[in-house]
C-alpha cells in the first residue's frame, strides 16, 4: 500500500462516515451500523496514518469543480499522518466506549442522533487535517465547529447546556473569522489556494506579523488559550462524555495543526518576539488553567480546565521552537517541536481516558459534583484503576507517558537557558521552567483531589449507593487507552523517533536518530538520553530486595480490620474531606486571582441556636471578570447610546434616510 | 565490575544509614532542648519493632492504601540509585536525571496523598491537601535552584554535575553558590518536612502534614513509610552535599581514596544533620499560610543566583 492509496482510503472513510451519519439522521435508525462503521473507519484511519508516517513523500488529490475557488483538495504527509493517527486512535476507543455509553440516553433522548453526530464529527476532524487547500480546510473547519456545537447542545432541555452551546458557537466563529483572514492573506500573496504552493517569501514583515497574530487569535480560540478560553470549560463538560473526550482529546489539537500549518509551514517562523509571545501565553494559560481546574467541583469541568492547561504546555513548546528557529538553532527547534507533538499525543490519550472515567462515574451516579461522590473504588474497581492510570499519566508521573512529554519540554526550556547569552532571555527560560514545574505539581494536586474525592474515602451521598461497574465495552475503551499510556511511557524511544518524519515536514530538520540519544548541542553530547527501563528494572530489583528485608528482619505478620479512627466518635461520610475543602489552601493563597466569596445563611432555628444553614462559596473566573465583563459592559452601554435614535417612529426613520441621502449626495458629488 | 559493586554499595549505604541520620537529628535536638533523648540507634529499634508488629487496617481502606508503602519505598530506592554518594558514578546515569528525581519524589507523594484520603480520615486528607499544596509551591523553586547549580555545569546529569563540581575550582567565591545554597537549604527543610514548615515529631495535632497522611498506617506498612521518609531525607542531604560541598567525592576507584571519601561523606552527613537540628531548634513552626512567603524568598534567592550566574 503506498501513501496515495492511504490517502484515498482516508478520504473514502471520511465520505462513508459523513454519508452514513446523514443517513442515520434522516432514517433515525441504523444506530448499530453507525457504531460498527465508527469503529471500522477509525481503524482504517489509524492504518493509513501509520502508512503516511512511515513513508513520508506526500501525495495530493484534487476534486475539481467549475470554480477554481471551490475545488476540493486533499493531501497526506507525515505531519497530517500524525494528526490523523491521533484522531483514529481516540476515535477508535471513543467509538467502542460510545456503544455502551449511549445506552445511558436510551428512552429519554434520540440516540441515533448522537451516534450520527459522533460519526460526522470524527469525519470532519479528519477532513480538516487531510485538507490540501484553503477552501477544503475552512469548509471542514466550519463543519467541525458546527457538528461539535450540535453535539454540545445534545441535552438542550437544560438551560446550562444551551448557554454553553451559545457561548461556544459565538467564540468559535470569532476565531474562524480571524483564521479565514490570515489564510486569505497568505493565499493572496502566494497567488494560490493550494497548501503546497503557499509561498510567503515576498510577504512584507508587517503583513507576516498580522497573519501571525490573526492565526494566534483564531487558532488560540479553538485551542482554548487564555484569554480566549472561556467557551471551553462550559462546552466540553456538557457534551456526552465520549464526545467530550473527542473534543478535549482531539479537536483542540486540530487547532495546533492549524498553527503548525500557518506559522511553521507557511510563514516558516519569524522574529524572536513571536516565540516569546507564544511561549508566554502558553505558560500563563497552563498556570491559570490548572489553578482553575483545582477549584472546580464539577468533575468534567475540571477536566476541561485541565485541557486548557495542557494546550498551554503544548503552545509553550511551540513558542520555544519558534525562539530556537529565530536563533538559528534547527536541532533544538526540532526537538522542542517534537516535545510539543509528543505532549499533544499523550494528552489526547490520557485526557480521553479521564473523560471516559468521568463519564463512567456519571452514567452510574448521575452526578458530576465531586463533593457528592466518594468511595466508588469499591463499587467500580476497574473504572477506578483506569482512571488512576490516567491521573498518573496526566500528572507526568513516571513510568507513564505524560512524563515523557513533560521531560522533553523541560529539556527544551533548559536548553534555552543554556544556549542564550543574554541574562534576560536566560531568566525568561528559567521562569518557563518554573512555570512548567509549578504547573506539573499543581496538576498532581488537582488529580489527587479529583481521584481522591471521587473514588476514595466514604460515599458522601445516596448517588453512590446504587453505583456498580460499567459495561464491558466501556471498560475496553478505557483499558485500551490506559494500556497505551503505560506502553508509551515505558517504551518511548521507538515511538518518539517515529515522529521524526513528521517534524521533517515542517522544519526540514531530519531527526532520524533516536531523540533520546542525540546530543542536544553542548548539553549532553554523549549521553543525552532518558532511560526509564533501567529505572524500572532497578525498581523491580528493589522490590525483591524489600521482600528479602521483610523476610529477614520481620516475621510474618497479620492484619485486623477496624474502623478508621475519628477522635473517639463514629466516622460518618460528612466528616470526610470534600473536594472543595481539599483545594482551600489554593483558594486562599491565590485569592488575588480567584476572589473567593462565601456566604453563610441560617435557614432554621434561632439566631443563637441555628439548626440549619445554607452555605454558598464561589470563585470568579479571571478572564471573565477582568476582560470579558468590561468588554460586554462597553458594548452594552454603546448600544444604550444608539438606542436614543431608535425610537420606533416611521417618520424619524424616514428623516434618517433623507439626511443620509443628502450627506451621500454631497460626498459623492 | 568493581564499579557496579561500589554503586550498589552506595545504594545500600544510603538505605542503611538513613535511620542513623534521623537518630542524630533527634539526639541533637534532645541535647539542645536539655533532654537526655533517645540513643542515635533508636530509629533502628523502632524499625525492627514496626516490621514485626501486626497491623490494624481501616475497614474503608482499599488496595491503594495497601500498596502505597511498597510503591513509596521502591520509588525511593530508584532515586537513591541515581544519586552520587561517595563516588561520582551511579547505577543509573543519564541526561535529564534531575527531572526524573523530582518526579519520582512526586510519584511517591502522589501515592502517599491518595493513601491519606483513602481511609476517610479527615486528618489524612488534610495532610494530603497541605502536602500537595506545599509541594506545588516548592517544586518550581526546587527546579530553579537545581538549575542555578546545573547551569554552570551545562548538564542535567547528576554524575556529570557532581564530577564537574569536584574537579572545578572551588565555588565558594561565587555569589551564585551562596544564594543557591541558601535557597536549597530552605528546600531541604521543606522537602524533609521539618520545622518551620512541618513538624516530624508531632502526632495528632492539626498542624501536621506528612504525619497526618500516614496516621492510619501501623505495623509493617508504617515501618516502610517511616523508613522511606528517612531515605528521602538522606537523599536530600546527599544532594545538598553533592551540589554545594562536593569535596572528597572520589572520581576514581582507588582504595585509599575510597576510604577517605567514605569517611568524608559520613562526616558531612553528620554535620548537615546537626545543622538541621540547630535550624529546627531556632525556629517555631510557622503558620501554614505563611509557608508561601518562605518559599517565595527561596524563589527570589534562586532567581538572583541565576542572574548573577549570567552577569558575572
Amino acid at each position: 500500500m503506498s501513501v496515495s492509496i492511504a490517502l484515498n482510503i482516508a478520504v473514502v472513510l471520511v465520505i462513508i462516515n459523513i454519508s452514513l451519519g446523514l443517513l442515520i439522521v434522516v432514517t433515525r435508525r441504523l444506530t448499530y451500523l453507525g457504531h460498527a462503521i465508527g469503529v471500522v473507519t477509525s481503524l482504517g484511519l489509524v492504518m493509513s496514518a501509520v502508512k503516511a508516517m512511515f513513508e513520508p513523500p506526500q501525495y495530493v488529490i484534487f476534486v475539481d469543480s467549475a470554480f477554481a475557488f471551490t475545488s476540493l483538495s486533499f493531501r497526506m504527509n507525515a505531519l497530517t499522518g500524525f494528526f490523523l493517527l491521533l484522531i483514529g486512535i481516540v476515535g477508535l476507543f471513543a467509538s467502542v466506549y460510545g456503544i455502551d455509553y449511549v445506552k445511558e440516553y436510551a428512552g429519554r433522548k434520540d440516540v441515533s442522533l448522537l451516534v450520527a453526530g459522533a460519526l460526522v464529527f470524527l469525519a470532519t476532524m479528519a477532513s480538516v487535517v487531510l485538507a490540501g487547500n484553503v477552501f477544503t480546510f475552512l469548509v471542514s473547519w466550519e463543519c467541525m465547529s458546527i457538528v461539535s456545537f450540535l453535539l454540545v447542545i445534545y441535552e438542550h432541555e437544560q438551560e446550562e447546556v444551551r448557554n454553553a452551546g451559545f457561548i461556544y458557537v459565538v467564540m468559535t466563529h470569532i476565531g474562524t473569522v480571524f483564521l479565514t483572514i490570515s489564510f486569505l492573506i497568505i493565499a493572496r500573496y502566494s497567488d494560490s489556494l493550494s497548501f503546497n504552493l503557499m509561498n510567503t517569501n515576498h510577504m512584507p514583515n508587517v503583513i507576516k506579523t498580522i497573519v501571525f497574530l490573526f492565526a494566534l487569535i483564531g487558532l488560540g480560540t479553538k485551542a482554548g488559550l487564555v484569554p480566549f478560553h472561556i467557551w471551553l470549560p462550559r462546552a466540553h463538560p456538557v457534551a456526552p462524555s465520549h464526545v467530550s473526550a473527542l473534543m478535549s482529546g482531539v479537536m483542540i489539537k486540530i487547532a495546533m495543526y492549524g498553527f503548525l500549518l500557518i506559522v511553521f509551514e507557511f510563514l516558516k517562523g519569524g522574529p524572536i518576539w513571536w516565540g516569546i509571545l507564544v511561549s508566554c501565553i502558553g505558560a500563563i494559560t497552563a498556570l491559570l488553567g490548572v489553578l482553575h481546574a483545582l477549584v472546580q467541583r464539577d468533575q468534567k469541568r475540571m477536566l476541561a480546565y485541565s485541557s486548557i492547561e495542557n494546550m498551554g504546555l503544548i503552545f509553550l513548546g511551540l513558542g520555544l521552537s519558534l525562539i530556537f528557529m529565530s536563533l538559528h538553532d534547527p536541532i533544538l527547534a526540532a526537538f522542542s517541536l517534537l516535545a510539543s507533538l509528543v505532549h499533544a499525543f499523550n494528552h489526547a490519550l490520557f485526557k480521553s481516558l479521564l473523560f471516559f472515567g468521568a463519564g463512567a462515574v456519571l452514567s452510574k451516579t448521575h452526578t458530576k459534583n465531586m463533593d457528592r461522590l466518594g468511595g466508588i473504588i469499591r463499587k467500580m474497581p476497574w473504572t477506578a484503576c483506569f482512571t488512576l492510570m490516567g491521573a498518573l499519566s496526566i500528572s507526568a508521573m513516571p513510568p507513564f507517558n505524560g512524563f515523557i512529554g513533560e521531560w522533553m519540554l523541560f529539556q527544551s526550556a533548559f536548553a534555552l537557558a543554556m544556549s542564550v547569552h543574554s541574562p534576560w532571555m536566560g531568566i525568561y527560560a528559567v521562569l518557563l521552567v518554573g512555570s512548567l514545574t509549578m504547573t506539573g505539581a499543581l496538576v498532581a494536586m488537582a488529580f489527587v483531589r479529583s481521584f481522591g474525592s471521587t473514588f476514595l474515602a466514604l460515599p458522601r451521598s445516596e448517588y453512590v449507593e446504587s453505583a456498580n461497574e460499567v459495561g464491558m465495552l466501556m471498560r475496553i475503551g478505557m483499558a485500551g487507552l490506559a494500556g497505551l499510556c503505560l506502553f508509551i511511557g515505558i517504551f518511548p524511544a521507538r515511538w518518539v523517533s517515529m515522529l521524526g518524519n513528521s517534524i521533517r515536514e515542517i522544519t526540514g530538520m531530519s531527526l532520524k536518530m533516536n531523540p533520546f540519544q542525540f546530543g542536544m548541542n553542548d548539553i549532553a553530547r554523549a549521553d543525552g538520553r532518558l532511560l526509564l527501563i533501567p529505572v524500572l528494572m532497578t525498581s523491580i530489583l528493589a522490590l525483591i530486595f524489600l521482600w528479602g528485608i521483610l523476610r529477614l528482619v520481620g516475621r510474618r505478620t497479620s492484619a485486623v480490620r477496624m474502623e478508621t479512627w475519628a477522635c473517639g466518635g463514629t466516622l460518618t461520610p460528612l466528616m470526610t474531606y470534600t473536594a472543595s475543602g481539599y483545594s482551600k489552601p489554593v483558594r486562599v493563597t491565590f485569592q488575588q486571582i480567584f476572589r473567593p466569596s462565601r456566604t453563610l445563611q441560617r435557614t432554621e432555628g434561632s439566631e443563637y441556636f441555628p439548626s440549619k444553614f445554607v452555605y454558598f462559596s464561589k470563585v470568579t473566573s479571571f478572564a471573565e471578570t477582568y476582560l470579558y465583563h468590561p468588554i460586554i459592559q462597553t458594548v452594552l452601554s454603546m448600544a444604550r447610546l444608539v438606542r436614543a435614535i431608535q425610537n420606533g417612529q416611521v417618520q424619524s426613520y424616514l428623516a434618517y434616510l433623507f439626511v443620509t441621502l443628502i450627506v451621500l449626495l454631497i460626498l459623492v458629488k | 565490575m568493581i564499579h557496579v559493586l561500589l554503586e550498589i554499595l552506595q545504594v545500600i549505604f544510603i538505605i542503611g544509614v538513613s535511620p542513623l541520620i534521623q537518630g542524630i537529628v533527634k539526639r541533637t535536638k534532645a541535647i539542645l532542648q536539655g533532654r537526655q533523648g533517645p540513643s542515635v540507634w533508636q530509629p533502628y529499634y523502632d524499625l525492627h519493632k514496626y516490621l514485626n508488629k501486626d497491623e490494624v487496617l481501616s475497614i474503608h481502606a482499599s488496595w491503594l492504601f495497601l500498596i502505597t508503602p511498597y510503591v513509596v519505598f521502591v520509588t525511593m530506592i530508584a532515586v537513591v540509585a541515581m544519586i552520587p554518594v561517595f563516588i561520582t558514578h551511579t547505577l543509573l546515569s543519564f541526561t535529564g536525571q534531575l527531572m526524573l528525581v523530582v518526579y519520582l519524589f512526586g510519584l511517591s507523594r502522589f501515592f502517599t496523598a491518595l493513601a491519606g484520603i483513602d481511609t476517610g480520615s479527615s486528618f489524612g486528607a488534610m495532610g494530603s491537601s497541605r502536602d500537595m499544596f506545599v509541594s506545588a509551591l516548592a517544586e518550581p523553586v526546587l527546579f530553579i535552584t537545581l538549575l542555578a547549580i546545573a547551569l554552570p555545569m551545562k548538564t542535567t546529569n547528576l554524575t556529570l554535575i557532581t564530577s564537574r563540581a569536584v574537579t572545578g575550582h572551588s565555588p565558594l567565591l561565587s555569589p551564585t553558590f551562596y544564594l543557591a545554597f541558601l535557597a536549597f537549604l530552605i528546600l531541604v527543610i521543606t522537602e524533609t518536612g521539618r520545622i518551620p514548615i512541618d513538624n516530624p515529631d508531632t502526632h495528632l495535632e492539626l498542624t501536621m502534614i506528612h504525619e497526618g497522611m500516614i496516621l492510619e498506617y501501623s505495623g509493617k506498612r508504617l515501618g516502610l513509610m517511616m523508613w522511606s521518609a528517612w531515605i528521602k531525607q538522606a537523599i536530600m542531604f546527599t544532594l545538598l552535599l553533592d551540589f554545594c560541598f562536593p569535596w572528597g567525592i572520589s572520581l576514581v576507584v582507588h582504595g585509599s581514596m575510597l576510604i577517605a571519601s567514605f569517611i568524608m561523606v559520613f562526616l558531612k552527613l553528620t554535620v548537615i544533620a546537626i545543622v538541621i537540628a540547630f535550624v529546627e531548634m531556632s525556629y517555631a513552626k510557622i503558620r501554614f499560610f505563611r509557608i508561601p512567603r518562605l518559599l517565595s524568598a527561596a524563589f527570589a534567592l534562586s532567581i538572583i543566583s541565576i542572574l548573577t550566574n549570567f552577569l558575572l
